[in-house]
């Protein structure tokens, strides 16, 4: 994988998320792309790499939300360990591939975040649904965005699974 | 061996994530946060002013007009110069009753305007919660906790500020405390516009995340004060600079029972989408407010 590319398109969709996600909000509900990039790298990366990079994107969506550090690093770094073991029994360009593994991602990191609520508190549920129709919009927009990302794929150089072994 | 030297650091990084969120304070993340945010601003900033033309374009901002709610006015600027006024009056005569306690009258009068700076917004928050990113950061004299205002009401306080810029927390993030009082706009015979407060004490509301505020009174309260849909929550709050008291934050959106007898449930929503905010003011000019008022004493 080309790790400059992967950079650049990482602050891109960082910088997309921060600046544009709130204009595209249907109700409470908005667009998670960072969730769609890792979902990207991990379907296509080698493995390290991939593991690597969702850690650090999650890592950076911290820094520019005001729940604590390491959510969503935790949250992407267990989505990318799922996604990255179905590399070779998913349909990687399939649309349904996509909305099923960024509704799937999506939720994942609703757990998580469920998850935080509970132990950490402020315990209040009003944020869960709007946290679901998140998760529902992003695993719309998930072949979409998917399908332009895999349309530049060439920029960031993957290997195919049978070229690495 | 590498392969497995990759395994070990992947699970400290995932070790220290876990304990960053679950563990730690969130106040060490946010000295991290603060440091870097400000990095995104040159792809945030300018599709934000894209997202916001845009969206503007499709379903621009309607201002309510109370002034003159059967005939409104053409103007949109003339509505928003309308309201700011309004709000400059109200803020007025909340500082003079808390002024008038204190017998420190005259020094410390003013519009909260005078003592703000306006700054830009570069993007709203990347998770789940209720901020927003600010173009400022603590080279221009930003700090944490200071107010955040709008032409609406109060927005918020500064939550995580550092070199690489910095963040409001909304009023409506989870979590978010402070106490406020009801108000309602009423017509006088006259024709003029007054903004009484409605009886009851100050009551502590919560934010509950995606925009909204929550505030439990007894019934007796509620009938006491008359409470209706829209009536406004204005900020009294002696932990907030006083400048501030009887500033608007939000109105009623609606009322509801709880499980418990006795009680109900005020929802409350910010005037506009503090999310989708385009600039804010920080009340960074406080300090001289308060010299200000010690020198006139």
């Amino acid at each position: 994988m080309r790790w400059p590319a992967c950079l650049i398109f990482g602050y891109i969709t960082l910088g997309v998320q921060a600046g544009l996600a709130r204009y595209l909000a249907i109700g409470s509900a908005s667009p998670n792309f960072v969730v769609l990039m890792v979902i990207f790298i991990a379907m296509n990366a080698p493995r390290d790499a991939a593991l690597l990079a969702a850690f650090g994107l999650g890592m950076f969506q911290d820094v520019l939300s005001q729940q604590p550090l390491g959510l969503c690093a935790l949250s992407y770094g267990l989505v990318a360990m799922v996604v990255v073991g179905l590399q070779q029994v998913v349909y990687r360009r399939h649309p349904l591939t996509h909305f099923s593994l960024a509704l799937f991602s999506s939720l994942l990191t609703m757990m998580v975040i469920v998850l935080h609520i509970v132990i950490r508190g402020p315990r209040l549920w009003s944020p869960i649904p709007s946290l679901f129709y998140s998760s529902l919009y992003t695993a719309v927009l998930a072949p979409i965005v998917l399908g332009l990302l895999g349309a530049i794929s060439g920029a960031f150089a993957f290997q195919s699974s049978r070229r690495r072994t | 061996m590498s392969y497995l030297r990759f395994n070990h650091v992947f699970f400290g990084l995932m070790t220290l994530a876990l304990l960053a969120a679950f563990v730690f304070s969130p106040t060490a993340s946010q000295r991290v946060q603060g440091q870097v945010q400000g990095i995104f601003a040159p792809v945030a900033w300018p599709l934000s002013k894209i997202g916001a033309w845009a969206h503007n374009r499709v379903a621009p901002r309607q201002v309510v007009d109370d002034g003159s709610p059967s005939s409104p006015r053409s103007s949109d600027e003339l509505r928003r110069e309308n309201e700011d006024l309004r709000i400059s009056l109200r803020n007025l005569r909340g500082q003079l009753e808390r002024l008038a306690e204190l017998e420190t009258q005259r020094s410390m009068v003013g519009d909260a305007r005078p003592f703000c700076t306006p700054f830009s917004v570069v993007g709203s928050d990347a998770g789940h919660r209720d901020s927003l990113l600010l173009s400022g950061s603590s080279l221009a004299g930003l700090r944490e906790g200071m107010p955040v205002l709008s032409a609406g009401g109060i927005v918020g306080r500064l939550s995580a500020v550092g070199v690489g810029g910095a963040r409001v927390r909304l009023v409506s993030d989870p979590g978010f405390r402070f106490e406020a009082r009801f108000a309602r706009l009423v017509r006088q015979p006259d024709g003029t516009l007054d903004f009484p407060l409605l009886p009851g004490e100050s009551q502590v509301v919560d934010g509950r995340g995606d925009g909204v505020m929550m505030m439990r009174i007894t019934e007796k309260e509620k009938i006491a004060a008359d409470l209706r849909k829209d009536d406004w929550i204005v900020l009294s709050d002696r932990d907030w600079p006083l400048v501030l008291t009887n500033y608007r934050v939000g109105r009623v959106d609606s009322i509801l029972p709880t499980r418990d007898p006795g009680f109900v449930q005020i929802i409350i929503k910010p005037d506009q989408n503090l999310e989708q905010l385009e600039e804010v003011m920080v009340m960074n000019k406080e300090k001289r407010n308060e010299q200000q008022g010690a020198s006139g004493e």
